[in-house]
């Protein structure tokens, strides 16, 4: 029997607010954690022991210190969220945090005799760390324009929630062969990286007109990286959570356990074959329907969606303000069209030229908490590619808004360029990496800092991961690169053609690795190429699906030997 | 793994309790790279991972392991490039880290649980 719990003070209007058995829930979880913090130290736990339930809890023991992973549920945040944070990084960490592409949080410099308060301090703003790390359903992700995009069919922030509530400890599948992550969008257009994931759905309309779900799965990428297979092309609104549950429940019971790197669910269908798959899927689809216990109410399904009703937009007329040249540049990349009428969508970006991609220090978070409050109904999103995004601001106050954040050094107009990378943490705090991903991405970041050079090369998307786990996407990736190291020495290699779009594809490694101090430099010829091969209108992507690796890779190495 | 390393060795933990980069000096700990003892041989390398291992039961260090290392002008160097970072700091943040002079922990509270 739970004890009964004092409910958390509602943390915004329109954001999922935790109910009585959430906050039972999370704050049961950290008193458990603090206990096995306690045997741990006393010696009662081993480190064998220990070390599977720090990791279900987010802790990881790193190079320097612990790196505790905070869950931002489909990368949501309120100001008060963003606050705490804030005050956990000047608290218990070195003053900044990291912003992950799982749209997680990550704080590198943690003591373990810490985390116990550090839990009860996120339970007080409904955030804990619970699966952000093992065996199990992470961290479900989102298009971090939901809710605002006049593209959506309709926000996916309900089914993101219902699938949290699903997801977390479900005792089938807690311990599962690998991790599993599941992403939602709600448009044509792919901000999420749905194809990239172990499953993926996709709000969508039938020819009747009628609102379900396509559901998507085996992708991933790591070091066998495959593009998601459809698994069903309209699943019914209130059958969506019995088809995820048939997905997982296939997954569970036939994958492999005998090789970690054979054990997500993408080798799985690789293996037996999309259609054999799907097969299996309907199969237990139709058992867990007959059961009909898995049916998802139209009401409970409304209840959710109440959380997130848009916030009371005033009536205002469109009218996007003018700048100077600054301001102008700012709202060309980091401004989108809002559905209602007078606002906007402001990407704060994360990538100031020469800093470190998805890091922010807590000055920044708690002027970020500020604007959110004043211009953004009290919210901000994490994307996934390490940025933030202010969801709901009136096209009046733009120029405001850029000012506060060109003081913050929070206003680089990036979004979509060639200076926008992701990049993993790598060698410089990743126990698991091989080669740094961060001074690499500083470097190119350099290299192309001329805004007007930006804007002529355009959409070109580079993505930066220290090794093969591949949290930096390097494989979806218009560029992509990859750390590896020979003999202590870090080397990159290149991928050209990924994509992490709606037009999905893998990268292609070009060859042989580059040099620490090489890579940048193989990129610009790269970059160069394109720039030469180009047809009007023709991205970089575009160029090289076009006229293939030949070119690019002539033009890396051969510079590359003669330099 | 002391079977695959050659040349001179140091011995590596982390502390429980902070996560702090430890170096083996003795049969205690120090917190930095310069003061660790440096195992020319490889039976010395290996009697000190040995005996860091039995020590693991008192649950103040963890995940001990030897890294290769070089004498350079003077100076020891990680050969790797993760064990120049783990002794410095991450090379992007270059105000954190031991080479900012920050430990999570302090000399005194590593004796005071090797003690």
């Amino acid at each position: 029997m739970l004890n009964p719990v004092k409910l958390p003070e509602p943390v915004q209007p329109n954001m999922y607010r935790y109910d009585e058995f959430d906050a039972q829930f999370v704050g049961e979880r950290v008193k458990q954690f603090a206990y096995q913090v306690e045997r741990r130290l006393s010696g009662e736990l081993t480190e064998d022991q220990f070390k599977p339930l720090r990791l279900m809890n987010g802790l990881y023991l790193q190079l320097h210190a612990y790196m505790l992973r905070i869950a931002v549920p489909y990368g949501t945040l309120s100001s008060k969220q963003m606050r705490k944070l804030a005050h956990i990084a000047r608290t218990y960490d070195k003053g900044f945090g990291h912003f992950t592409t799982r749209t997680n949080m990550q704080f590198h410099w943690i003591k373990l005799v810490d985390v116990p308060k550090i839990l009860r301090e996120l339970a007080d703003v409904e955030m804990h760390c619970i699966q952000t790390s093992g065996n199990c359903v992470r961290n479900t992700t989102a298009d971090q324009f939901a809710g605002a995009t006049p593209e959506e069919i309709e926000d996916p922030r309900p089914l993101c929630e219902i699938i949290r509530q699903w997801s977390s400890l479900h005792p089938e599948f807690v311990f599962l062969a690998r991790k599993f992550k599941i992403a939602v969008g709600a448009t044509q257009t792919d901000r999420a990286a749905l194809q990239w994931h172990d499953m993926a759905v996709q709000v969508v309309k039938n020819e009747e007109g009628r609102t379900g779900y396509l559901v998507m799965a085996g992708g991933g990428m790591g070091r066998t990286p495959y593009v998601a297979h459809v698994m069903n092309e309209f699943v019914e609104r209130e059958d969506i959570l019995a088809y995820l549950e048939a997905v997982l429940r296939v997954y569970n019971m036939d994958s492999r356990r005998d090789n970690i790197h054979k054990q997500r669910i993408k080798i799985l269908i690789n293996t037996i074959g999309p259609e054999e798959m799907r097969r299996r899927v309907m199969r237990e689809f139709l058992e867990l329907k007959k059961m009909g216990t898995l049916q998802l109410p139209a009401e409970e399904l409304a209840r959710i969606t109440a959380y997130f009703a848009p916030p009371a937009f005033e009536t205002l007329p469109d009218a996007m303000p003018v700048g100077d040249r600054d301001f102008e540049n700012w709202k060309q990349t980091n401004i989108h069209p809002h559905k209602a009428p007078g606002y906007a969508i402001a990407t704060i970006s994360l990538k100031a030229i020469g800093q470190i991609p998805g890091d922010i220090s807590a000055d920044q978070m708690d002027a970020v908490a500020g604007l959110m409050d004043e211009f953004s109904v009290g919210e901000v999103r994490v994307c996934h590619d390490q940025n933030l995004v202010l969801p709901h601001v009136r096209q009046k106050d733009l120029p405001a808004i850029f000012a506060r954040l060109q003081a913050l050094d929070l206003a680089t107009p990036n979004s979509g360029l060639i200076t926008d990378i992701i990049a993993c943490p790598g060698l410089d705090y990743c126990d698991l990496a091989n080669a740094r991903s961060i001074p690499i991405a500083q470097r190119i970041a350099k290299k192309f800092a001329d805004l007007d050079r930006q804007h002529d090369i355009g959409e070109l998307k580079i993505k930066i991961s220290g090794c093969i786990n591949a949290c930096g996407h390097h494989h979806a990736g218009h560029i992509g690169i990859l750390g590896v190291d020979k003999k202590g020495v870090e080397f990159y290699q290149l991928l050209l053609g990924g994509s992490g779009a709606e037009d999905a594809s893998i990268g292609t490694i070009m060859g042989p690795g580059f040099g620490e101090h090489e890579i940048a430099d193989a990129v610009e010829r790269v970059v160069n190429v394109y720039l030469a091969e180009r047809k009007a209108g023709e991205r970089f992507l575009d160029t090289y699906r076009r006229i293939g690796m030949e070119k690019f890779k002539a033009a890396a190495y051969e510079e590359a030997v003669a330099a | 793994m002391a079977q695959h390393l050659s040349g001179l060795q140091i011995l590596t933990a982390n502390r429980l309790r902070s996560g702090d980069v430890l170096y083996r000096k003795g049969d205690g700990w120090v917190l930095t790279l310069a003061e660790a003892d440096i195992y020319r041989d490889q039976p010395a390398a290996d009697a000190a991972l040995a005996a860091a291992q039995a020590e693991l039961v008192r649950n103040d260090f963890v995940a001990p392991y030897l890294f290769e290392v070089r004498e350079q002008a003077g100076r020891v160097v990680p050969v790797k490039e993760r064990e120049i970072i783990r002794a410095a700091g991450p090379t992007v943040h270059q105000h954190t880290g031991k080479q900012a002079g920050q430990f999570q922990t302090t000399q005194a509270e590593v004796d005071k649980a090797h003690a």
